[in-house]
């Protein structure tokens, strides 16, 4: 018998082993473990809020003073110059060709802002759940996540150009870099080339879920979780398609590049690393005392927007966090251009231009 | 067993009045239905253990059911799902909880119903969980997928050439274990 046969018997062999398993009994084995997870949980934080308080009253009491609070308080980043109701569900904003572009993901559209009068100029239909925008080869690169596609947008009209379908993933990454445009789906790094908009598959042979994409020393990087946790970032050589080594990190989220590092979010440790785009190795260690779910780098700033709501503004030159904003909604997308820092509240569907302090 | 129509039936039934299981019904419950028993044999298959594979079933549906707002607008529900119970299955410390959970409900005298497979095909599944993790995942999900290459790709998220690099080291690997079965009695 060869290997198939012996397989396809085996597989048959243990489909007829769970014939007495019944669904509904498992069915209700799964709604007690979600309730008792959900005690588990309420245990775990009740655990967890008592002992920050005796670590709290037992520093206080020790050092006789209150511990410094390293984050500036909320709205130490700046005022809200205008607010620009745009689409349902806003969840990612760049700057290119002169306009904000919003993606809105409950809609299926992108909005087209023009700075200079603070209003939505264009409406654009892209595909379903656009999660991601990047920009690139004179277009707006969408993201369409549940639709499995990528939309191109002409950055200088606003018109679409084509629809890229991802077969059977979707993307929720995107980046531009060594003359390509890239899109992590699933556990696939999709490469898309502008002149054809084809697209390949780069070979994946990692396992990493709800990370970051960005292209910086010659490679493009990538980062996420597997189970049992975080996972080493992979970078991959675009003269090969090929994995060229990994990063050790105990990180695990969103990844930006800019001023000559690699930024790197850590939902476990709530900082953000920076590393050397060559080496890996990790510069510094900033806390942010939030779990930063988008980077941004920009004027001289790294940007991070975070589950709480909170953005915040770390000085590149010298690591340190110069400024917070709160807003409503969770993990605001940030991004900054044409004298401005552009934040969405997606609790409200509106984009915040803001004037940065000096 | 329960005819699917049936088991769904019985699930609405069974669900009624709880108020956190009306949330659960829609098309969650006729997925979960349709779909539990095959993925306790993948997970029975991958983890070799009976007590266990029902846990971890049921955790890679938990996870589709917390998720379910975007897991439920894939296109490949059930490939999600297999992914998620293949790498709970061959994950070294997701077993030793599995079994420690088994242990503590064969101390209560709790009868698996996942049956036990024997002879040749024991064998065959024990030679593959003895393969390198990724390897074990592409052959269990290759022979549960009707070997179609392209529907495992899917599955695993990873593009066919990976899974045709697997499944070829995962076959010599095979090969050399694998005795030949004797000619059965006729």
């Amino acid at each position: 018998m060869n290997l198939d046969a012996r397989g396809r018997r085996a597989t048959q062999a243990v489909l007829r082993s769970v014939t007495r398993v019944d669904p509904v009994a498992g069915l209700a084995e799964l709604l007690r473990r979600r309730r008792r997870r959900r005690i588990t949980r309420a245990a775990t934080a009740l655990a967890t809020a008592t002992m920050l308080g005796l670590v709290v009253w037992v520093g206080v009491r020790g050092s006789e003073r209150v511990m410094p609070v390293s984050n500036p308080p909320p709205g130490a980043l700046g005022r809200v110059a205008a607010t620009i109701p745009v689409g349902t569900s806003p969840v990612d904003v760049l700057v290119s060709q002169d306009a904000v572009w919003v993606a809105n993901a409950g809609q299926g559209t992108v909005s087209r802002i023009d700075p200079a009068t603070n209003t939505v100029t264009q409406t654009i239909q892209v595909g379903r759940n656009p999660v991601r925008l990047a920009a690139g080869f004179g277009s707006i690169w969408v993201a369409n996540q549940t639709e499995q596609t990528l939309s191109r947008i002409d950055a200088r009209s606003g018109q679409p150009r084509a629809t890229i379908p991802t077969p059977t993933l979707a993307p929720n990454q995107l980046a531009v870099g060594a003359g390509s445009v890239w899109a992590l789906a699933g556990y696939s790094l999709l490469r898309i080339d502008p002149a054809t908009n084809k697209v390949t598959r780069v070979g994946a042979d990692w396992e990493l879920v709800d990370g970051g994409l960005t292209v910086a020393g010659g490679r493009v990087w990538l980062s996420g979780r597997a189970y049992p946790g975080v996972q080493p970032i992979v970078r991959v050589n675009p003269a090969t398609n090929r994995k060229a080594d990994t990063v050790p990190t105990d990180a695990d989220g969103a990844l930006a590049a800019g001023g000559g590092s690699v930024w790197h979010a850590s939902s476990v440790t709530r900082s953000i690393h920076r590393l050397d785009p060559k080496s890996g190795r990790t510069l510094a260690e900033i806390p942010v005392e939030v779990v930063a779910k988008h980077l941004t780098a920009g004027d001289g700033s790294l940007w991070v927007g975070s589950d709480s709501g909170r953005v915040t503004r770390i000085d590149m030159a010298t690591n340190q966090v110069t400024g917070t904003f709160q807003v409503g909604g969770r993990a605001p997308a940030v991004t900054t251009g044409l004298g401005s820092v552009w934040i969405v509240d997606t609790a409200h569907a509106a984009l915040l231009r803001v004037q940065p302090t000096a | 067993m329960q005819t699917p129509r049936s088991a769904r039936r019985t699930a609405r039934a069974a669900l009624d009045g709880k108020p956190e299981a009306v949330r659960l019904l829609g098309r969650f419950e006729y997925f979960y239905v349709e779909e539990y028993p095959r993925v306790v044999a993948l997970a029975y298959a991958l983890s070799g253990s009976r007590a266990g594979a029902e846990d971890i079933a049921q955790e890679a549906f938990l996870r589709a059911y917390r998720d379910w707002d975007r897991v439920g607008s894939y296109e490949h529900q059930a490939a999600w799902v297999r992914r998620v119970a293949a790498n709970l299955a061959t994950s070294w410390l997701r077993r030793r909880l599995v079994e420690a959970r088994a242990l503590t409900r064969l101390a209560r005298r709790w009868e698996p119903t996942v049956e036990p497979l024997a002879g040749g095909d024991a064998q065959f599944w024990m030679a593959v969980r003895a393969l390198p993790r990724r390897q074990a995942q592409v052959v269990a999900l290759y022979y549960f997928q009707d070997l179609s290459v392209q529907q495992t790709a899917t599955a695993l998220g990873c593009a066919e050439g990976t899974v045709k690099a697997h499944l070829a080291k995962a076959r010599r690997t095979l090969a050399r274990q694998l005795q030949p079965e004797p000619p059965e009695d006729r």
